[in-house]
C-alpha cells in the first residue's frame, strides 16, 4: 500500500473497521511519517469520542414520539378552530402546537412553548407529558392543564387563571385567581373579593377580551387592577448551596469527595492494568519474527481484544463515575435540604431561597449559561444568609450518623 | 418507507438520540436541544409520510442543522449558545472542521462516535452497502484530519 492509501484508512484501521488492517500494520512498521499521521488520527478519534458522546436523558424517544405524532391531529383541529374563531376575536394566530390553543399576539417557540408579544394572549392547555410555557419579558408562566390569559398592563403583565392551575414565578395560581408578573410593585389595597371560577367560559366571549384601540366616541376605560398579593411580614432566608458542597466546610461533602477520589483511583488502576497488558502484548508481538505464524496471529488477536477491553472499560468508567457522582451529590443535597427545613421550622422562615446552584451533574449543567439561568437570588444582605448554620447542622448530622 | 406512522415512529426512535446529541452540542441546553429535535421531526413528518428519502440520516441531520442555525439567529446571545463541551478551544476547532463536511458525512460521524455504532450497524440502519458507508466515513475522517491540523 502507498502512503496515500494508508493515510486514507488510518481511522478505520484504528477502529478495527478496515478490511486491510494487516497491510496497513506492515506499512506502519516501516514508515515513520505514516506512524506520526496515525498518532494524529488517534488523537482526532479521541476528540470525536469525547466531544460527540454527550448524555441523553431517559425516555427521549418516547417523549418525542408522543409530542410529534399525537399533536398532528390536534394541530389541524386547533388550526381549524382558531381560524373559525378569528372573525369573532379579531386577531388570532394559528400555530403548530401540542395540545395548546392560543389566541392573541405571540410567537411559537416550540410545540409546548410560546413567547408572549403584546396585548392579551389567551391560552388553553391540554395535559401532556410536558407543561405548556409562555415566555414573557417578566418571567415564565407554566401550566400542566388549564386556561389563562396574559394581559399587558404597561409596566407589568396581569395573569388571570380561568380554569385549572398555573405556575407563575414558582407560585401556583388556581382558577379564579389573578396575579401580576414583573414591573413596578402594585400598591397594597383592600383585597378584592375573589371571584368564583367561570363555568366553562364560551370561547367567543373570553373573560378578558383582547385590547382593541378605543373608538373616538368612547372615553378610555380604566384597566381593572387585579387584587394584590399580600407579602408583609414574610421571613426570608438564603442559603449558598455551593458553600454547603465545599469539602473544606462540609463533612458530608468531604466524604463525598474522598469516596469519589477512591472510585477514580480504582478505575485508573483498572485501566493501568489493561495498559500494561497492551504494552506486554506489543513487546511479545515485536519479538515474533514470523508474522504469518499462528503465534503472531494469536498475540495480535489478544492485543486487539485487550485494546477493545480498554476502550470499553474507559467508556464504562465514564458512565459509572457520572452515576456515582450524581448519587453522592444527591445524598449530600438530601442532608442539606433536611437541615434547611429544620432551621426554617425552628427559626420561623417562610421562604429559604437558593443563592447558588451546586454542580450536581457537571457533564450537563456546569456551563456558564446554566449557572446564570439557575441563579435565584442575585443579592441578599448578610443577615438573611443562614448558610453557616446549615453547614453546622449538616456537620452535626454527619457526626451523629457516622 | 411507505409512509406509515409506525415507520415514522421507528425513524424517531432510531434517530432521536443522535439528533439530540447533535443539537445539544450546538446549543448547550438539554431542554432546548430536545425542543429542537422535536422541531426537526415535526418539519420532516409530512415528507416522511410520503416516502423515506434515500439518505434519511443525512436529511434529518441537514434539517436539524437548519433548526439549530435558526435558533442561533433567534437568540444571538453568546451565552445562550454556549457549547455543552468543557473544552471550548477543542469544541470550536472540531465544530469548524465539522462544518466543512456535508450532511451525510456529519451524520455518519455522529452515528459512529456519539452512538458508538459499528460500520456494519450503520450500513444496516441506513440500508446502504457496507463498502459505501466505510468509504464515506474514511472520506469524512480524512477531511476532518486535514482541517484539524
Amino acid at each position: 500500500m502507498t502512503c496515500h492509501e494508508v493515510r486514507g484508512e488510518l481511522e478505520l484501521y484504528l477502529l478495527g473497521e478496515s478490511g486491510r488492517s494487516a497491510e496497513i500494520q506492515r506499512h506502519l512498521d516501516g514508515c515513520a511519517a505514516c506512524t506520526r499521521e496515525c498518532g494524529r488520527a488517534a488523537a482526532m478519534l479521541e476528540t470525536l469520542d469525547r466531544e460527540l458522546s454527550l448524555p441523553v436523558a431517559e425516555g427521549l424517544a418516547d417523549r418525542i414520539v408522543a409530542r410529534v405524532r399525537r399533536p398532528r391531529r390536534a394541530w389541524w383541529v386547533a388550526a381549524a378552530a382558531v381560524l373559525a374563531a378569528a372573525a369573532v376575536i379579531g386577531f388570532l394566530k394559528p400555530a403548530r402546537l401540542d395540545g395548546i390553543r392560543a389566541t392573541g399576539s405571540f410567537e411559537v417557540v416550540s410545540a409546548r412553548r410560546l413567547a408572549w408579544k403584546a396585548g392579551t394572549v389567551r391560552v388553553e392547555v391540554e395535559r401532556r407529558a410536558e407543561p405548556a410555557v409562555v415566555e414573557t419579558p417578566s418571567g415564565e408562566i407554566r401550566s400542566d392543564e388549564g386556561t389563562f390569559e396574559v394581559r399587558d398592563m404597561k409596566t407589568s403583565l396581569a395573569v388571570a387563571v380561568l380554569a385549572g392551575m398555573v405556575t407563575l414565578a414558582g407560585r401556583n395560581l388556581a382558577a379564579g385567581e389573578t396575579a401580576m408578573l414583573g414591573g413596578e410593585p402594585v400598591p397594597v389595597k383592600q383585597e378584592a373579593p375573589r371571584q368564583p371560577p367561570p363555568q366553562d367560559p364560551p370561547r367567543e366571549t373570553p373573560a378578558m377580551p383582547p385590547k382593541e384601540p378605543p373608538s373616538k366616541q368612547d372615553p378610555p376605560k380604566q384597566e381593572p387592577v387585579p387584587p394584590p398579593v399580600r407579602s408583609e411580614g414574610l421571613r426570608i432566608a438564603v442559603v449558598d448551596l455551593k458553600k454547603c458542597f465545599d469539602p473544606q466546610k462540609s463533612l458530608w461533602a468531604r466524604e463525598f469527595e474522598a469516596t469519589l477520589n477512591k472510585v477514580i483511583a480504582d478505575m485508573e488502576s483498572d485501566l493501568a492494568a489493561l495498559d500494561k497488558r497492551i504494552r506486554d502484548l506489543n513487546e511479545q508481538i515485536r519479538g515474533i519474527p514470523d508474522r504469518n505464524s499462528q503465534l503472531f496471529m494469536d498475540k495480535a488477536k489478544d492485543l486487539k481484544i485487550a485494546e477493545i477491553q480498554r476502550e470499553l472499560t474507559r467508556r464504562m468508567n465514564q458512565t459509572l463515575l457520572q452515576d456515582r457522582r450524581r448519587e453522592l451529590a444527591n445524598k449530600v443535597y438530601g442532608e442539606i435540604s433536611a437541615a434547611v427545613s429544620l432551621i426554617a421550622v425552628q427559626e420561623g422562615y417562610d421562604f429559604v431561597l437558593r443563592m447558588e446552584e451546586p454542580a450536581l451533574d457537571e457533564a450537563v449543567t456546569e456551563t456558564a449559561t446554566a449557572r446564570i439561568v439557575n441563579r435565584v437570588v442575585l443579592y441578599a444582605g448578610e443577615r438573611f444568609d443562614i448558610t453557616g448554620r446549615v453547614i453546622e447542622r449538616v456537620n452535626q448530622s454527619f457526626e451523629r450518623k457516622k | 418507507m411507505s409512509g406509515a406512522p409506525e415507520e415514522f415512529e421507528d425513524v424517531v426512535r432510531l434517530f432521536a438520540a443522535p439528533l439530540f446529541r447533535y443539537c445539544l452540542r450546538e446549543v448547550g441546553d438539554p431542554a432546548l436541544a430536545e425542543d429542537l429535535v422535536q422541531e426537526t421531526f415535526l418539519r420532516t413528518y409530512r415528507t416522511m409520510m410520503n416516502g423515506r428519502p434515500d439518505d434519511v440520516a443525512a436529511w434529518l441531520f441537514g434539517v436539524a442543522r437548519n433548526v439549530c442555525r435558526e435558533e442561533h439567529r433567534r437568540k444571538p446571545d453568546p451565552l445562550a449558545a454556549e457549547p455543552a463541551s468543557k473544552a471550548p478551544a477543542e469544541h470550536e476547532q472540531l465544530s469548524a472542521a465539522m462544518e466543512s463536511l456535508d450532511d451525510a458525512e456529519r451524520s455518519l460521524l455522529h452515528l459512529k462516535h456519539a452512538e458508538g455504532r459499528s460500520c456494519r450497524e450503520i450500513a444496516e440502519m441506513l440500508g446502504k452497502p457496507l463498502g459505501t458507508v466505510t468509504a464515506a466515513l474514511a472520506r469524512a475522517y480524512r477531511k476532518l484530519r486535514e482541517r484539524m491540523q
